[in-house]
């Protein structure tokens, strides 16, 4: 076959409307993707209305200088210091379903001169996790009151989620005062 | 396009091809996201988009794409349509992207949106294409909905989050009991309009014959004239 038979070909034809659709797509997204970006401060702020509702704001974000991390999970992103006087942390908890991770937003307030857990919520979770709908606000609440409970049907994720919750306690013992005196 | 072909789609599109009730399309979303009605409506509208939209692509390219690369081309507009979506529910309807979840990203191989795309709109104009995507889009959305309304009230006692009573039946939150409800609404949906088919096809019946014996009885006064 001759370039020109080429050119002239079904074959060329079909190559050349994938591409060309494909081009038109892959722009339009590109530019839907900067018109309807989810920032990070947004995302910081639904994670703030959605445990502690739309009444409390973000006051102060601080910077953790090395993450914390314990063979249950790790804590690596910014702890957030809010108007009611609560911290919000972002802890992920290991050995969940295959080996994946789950990431909860913590919300620990001072309770007789210590801080403790008050609410958990979901932020991510690794697409491993395929039990997630089990985890609503009332069975998290079970997580935080009994260290060893777990969901029926979901004891890996269950897993996962019992050890952030015990990596957000463990740094809520070692690290908070200090970063609370320092804030 | 007329008035009557316009009518012909729009009923196809709800009644007589319904894709959930009567071709039994979509199950996957169907049974996973209907245990809310909130969910149903927002799983039902987000097809209904993507539907209308991607059949208008598809049907102004429908000369255009060949043949045998039909399906890769279907998808990759499908999947655009789908990811704008995602993006617009990300940003504006948090709560209802959270409860989607990994259904909303398999909007792009849902057999409704795929088999409509290879069965009208890569074969009919424009119009045609999105009046047929708004209607089948509606359809689905009407009969998840009913799904969702029945599993809402029966196993969590509430409609749009709204508490009804304290009377819960789990078994209807569940897998199981999504199946059963699905079932018993097809029979009762395909019940119904069997009786709906039956008396439309008497009355058509009825008048044809009418028509006929009008037409003998014009025939013979005719020939009784020229008598």
């Amino acid at each position: 076959m001759t370039c020109k038979q080429f050119f002239k070909s079904t074959t060329f034809k079909c190559i050349a409307v994938l591409v060309c659709i494909a081009l038109v797509s892959g722009g339009l997204l590109a530019i839907l993707n900067d018109l309807w970006k989810v920032t990070d401060e947004e995302r910081i702020n639904r994670a703030i209305a959605s445990v502690c509702g739309k009444d409390v704001q973000l006051k102060e974000t601080i910077a953790l200088e090395e993450s914390y991390s314990v063979d249950s999970g790790i804590i690596e992103k910014d702890i957030y210091y809010l108007s009611n006087g609560a911290y919000l942390l972002t802890v992920t908890g290991n050995n969940g379903y295959h080996s994946g991770t789950i990431e909860l937003y913590v919300l620990a307030k001072l309770v007789d001169e210590e801080y403790k857990i008050d609410t958990v919520s979901i932020s991510s979770y690794a697409s491993s996790q395929t039990l997630m709908s089990k985890f609503n606000s009332a069975s998290l609440e079970k997580f935080v009151s009994n260290p060893s409970y777990i969901e029926g049907g979901a004891t890996y994720s269950s897993n996962a989620v019992r050890n952030a919750i015990k990596t957000a306690n463990s740094f809520l013992e070692e690290k908070m005062p200090s970063l609370a005196k320092e804030a | 396009m007329t008035k009557e072909r316009f009518k012909n789609i729009a009923l196809d599109g709800l009644l007589k091809n319904n894709p959930t009730f009567r071709l039994v399309l979509g199950t996957c979303p169907t049974l996973a996201i209907s245990s809310s009605l909130f969910n149903s409506l927002g799983m039902g509208l987000s097809v209904t988009v993507i539907l209308i939209f991607s059949n208008i692509i598809i049907s102004c390219l429908r000369k255009v794409i060949p043949n045998q690369v039909r399906i890769p081309a279907f998808i990759l507009i499908i999947a655009t349509f789908v990811t704008i979506i995602r993006m617009f529910l990300e940003k504006y309807v948090p709560d209802l992207y959270t409860s989607l979840g990994v259904f909303l990203p398999l909007i792009v191989v849902n057999c409704i949106i795929l088999g409509r795309a290879e069965s009208f709109a890569s074969k009919n104009p424009v119009l045609d294409s999105a009046a047929d995507g708004l209607f089948t889009g509606l359809g689905f959305t009407l009969a998840i909905s009913l799904i969702g309304i029945v599993r809402e009230i029966l196993g969590a006692g509430s409609i749009l989050g709204f508490k009804l009573w304290d009377f819960q039946i789990g078994f209807f939150s569940s897998s199981a009991g999504a199946f059963v409800v699905y079932g018993l609404m097809i029979a009762i949906f395909n019940s119904l309009y069997s009786k709906f088919e039956l008396n439309r096809n008497r009355k058509n019946f009825k008048q044809q014959m009418v028509a006929q014996l009008d037409n003998e009885d014009a025939a013979t006064a005719d020939a009784v004239k020229e008598a």
